[in-house]
């Protein structure tokens, strides 16, 4: 874990190994018809969702356009999660279509040094305290998020702890 | 309760009221700012992370078989929803087959647990909305359910009893017949409660048409489980992504259309019945057999990832695991329905009346272990 540490995630041969359903090839198709250029998508090998790998500036024109287009409305967010890789962190969106009855995972890495990436409050409200704790943990800035204070930590609380450079010992609260 | 007084330019007087962290009706440690003007609230700031514990941290640092326990401390009165979550997560990224007796065993406990989780909240929303007597009602039953649990697992709550491949040990030697016994206990008892409580005509008045929300509303604020299912939206994860054996059986889902308290109230108390059903069909099912997976003492998943969803009592319950082929999890992110859920509180409390604030967010069902993490 804390030698060569992103070489077990970016194993792009784990992509396309698990075979989609019919459902899910339609949907690939309409995602390679619209994000191609935007997007590398594929199957997880353990994860049964398609999955959108996508660069940080298309995160909310891509979200936009899953949400609003009548083919597609996810209108479910579930989940947004923050992994540190030490280098990089992944924001990884978990959504789901009601209408399609199908999830999908979208993907995208941010340098930890600068980590900005466009906030999707507008698009899913579900996203605002998602967000903030993502903020507070991980001390990621989503931009065009209306209300970024702390959440589940106390006001002038230094350094975030949900990374993997926060010590889980050493730290002392008083 | 602490009340500051600030005065707008215009002539109204505005007032913000504290509420919390310390309040009876919050359910754990939860605190709200209510912007109020006259009877009607204008603007809600809920503050939350007094019980934050850094759970997901502590995931970390723990082997793949101590994180159970640290699964048994968020939602703390269904204890073993979240450790079917965690476990079948894990057993997903292992690809393990678990036997057929340990799965009739989870399900049979983690049903028995909605109950007794639902049972909790039809106390407590009695005692929110101001009936003394329910609580004492829900509480019997609730307790018959806890002394079965120290039977079978050996803890009231807190049971770490299921474990990644199976369950920890066999079942106590009569357990069939005392389950049948507290079944037919338990559904006399929901009987009652639904008697006791639910026509009542003060309570109808508190609940019925207060805090409405639609179903796109709700969908867009991420609410899930029950609260989701009494805006008239059908999704439970156990009927439209079955996991575990949730496909052997015949149930149904239960579903309302308004989407005020009284149904989120009511839809939990149909799901206890629905509950009910499942066990004893479970219960026929069940067949001797081995209870643990053949499985190495220390778990370790190989690399990848995998979001598992489960239906919590409280609704889409997500587990979000990375591994890093060690023994420890990489990173473990809880999708926590209760946290989801309280976001939706900012919509429902604008525009009510002050005095509908606790019955709206007692009828959320939020637990503060799960919110927090």
């Amino acid at each position: 874990m804390e030698n060569d540490n992103n070489s077990f995630k970016d194993d792009k041969s784990n992509l396309s190994s698990l075979k989609p359903t019919l459902n899910q090839n339609h949907l690939i198709s309409l995602f390679n018809k619209k994000f191609s250029s935007m997007a590398s998508i594929g199957m997880h090998s353990l994860q049964e969702d398609i999955q959108l790998n996508i660069e940080p500036k298309y995160i909310n024109s891509i979200c936009k356009v899953l949400k609003n287009s009548p083919d597609l409305s996810f209108n479910y967010l579930e989940c947004i999660t923050l992994v540190d890789y030490e280098k990089n962190l992944e924001v990884v969106y978990h959504l789901t279509s009601f209408k399609l009855k199908e999830s999908i995972i979208i993907k995208s890495l941010i340098s930890i040094d600068s980590p900005i990436i466009d906030s999707v409050v507008n698009i899913w409200r579900a996203a605002d305290w998602f967000e903030r704790e993502a903020h507070d943990l991980f001390g990621v800035n989503f931009s065009g998020h209306p209300n970024l204070k702390p959440l589940l930590l106390f006001e002038g609380f230094e350094g975030y702890p949900g990374r993997k450079s926060f010590p889980i010992n050493d730290y002392q609260e008083w | 309760m602490k009340i500051n007084k600030t005065i707008n330019s215009s002539d109204s007087v505005d007032l913000m009221i504290n509420m919390g962290p310390q309040h009876p009706s919050t359910h754990g440690v939860f605190r709200l700012l209510l912007n109020i003007d006259g009877e009607r609230i204008i603007e809600v700031e809920p503050h939350i992370g007094y019980l934050h514990r850094g759970s997901e941290k502590l995931c970390e640092y723990e082997r793949y078989a101590q994180v159970v326990t640290l699964f048994d401390r968020l939602d703390y009165v269904a204890n073993l929803n979240m450790e079917l979550g965690f476990c079948l997560a894990v057993e997903k990224l292992m690809e393990l087959e678990i036997p057929d007796r340990a799965s009739y065993v989870r399900v049979i406990l983690s049903e028995l647990n909605r109950i007794a989780s639902h049972l909790l909240f039809y106390g407590t929303y009695g005692l929110d909305v101001g009936a003394m007597t329910p609580v004492l009602y829900a509480f019997k039953e609730r307790e018959k359910i806890q002394n079965f649990f120290e039977s079978v697992t050996g803890a009231r709550m807190m049971h770490n009893y299921f474990r990644i491949g199976g369950i920890k040990e066999e079942l106590p030697d009569n357990f069939n017949n005392r389950l049948q016994l507290l079944l037919e206990e338990v559904s006399k008892g929901i009987e009652e409660c639904d008697q006791l409580l639910s026509k009542n005509e003060i309570f109808l008045a508190r609940t019925k048409n207060v805090g409405v929300i639609s179903a796109s509303d709700a969908v867009d604020f991420g609410v899930s489980g029950p609260n989701l299912r009494a805006s008239g939206v059908a999704r439970d994860i156990r009927v439209s992504k079955p996991y575990s054996i949730y496909d052997r059986f015949d149930y149904a889902i239960p579903i309302a259309t308004s989407g005020d308290c009284w149904d989120r109230y009511y839809v939990r108390l149909e799901e206890v019945r629905q509950s009910v059903i499942i066990i004893k069909q479970a219960m026929d099912q069940m067949e001797e057999g081995p209870i643990l997976a053949k499985v190495r003492r220390i778990a370790r998943p190989p690399k990848g990832e995998v979001y598992f969803r489960t239906e919590s009592p409280r609704g889409d319950f997500g587990v979000y695991l990375v591994s890093d082929g060690s023994d420890k999890p990489y990173r473990v992110k809880v999708r926590a329905p209760s946290f989801a859920n309280l976001q939706s509180l900012q919509y429902l409390l604008k525009g009510a009346y002050i005095a509908d604030a606790v019955t709206i967010l007692g009828s959320i069902d939020i637990i503060m272990g799960e919110v927090d993490r």
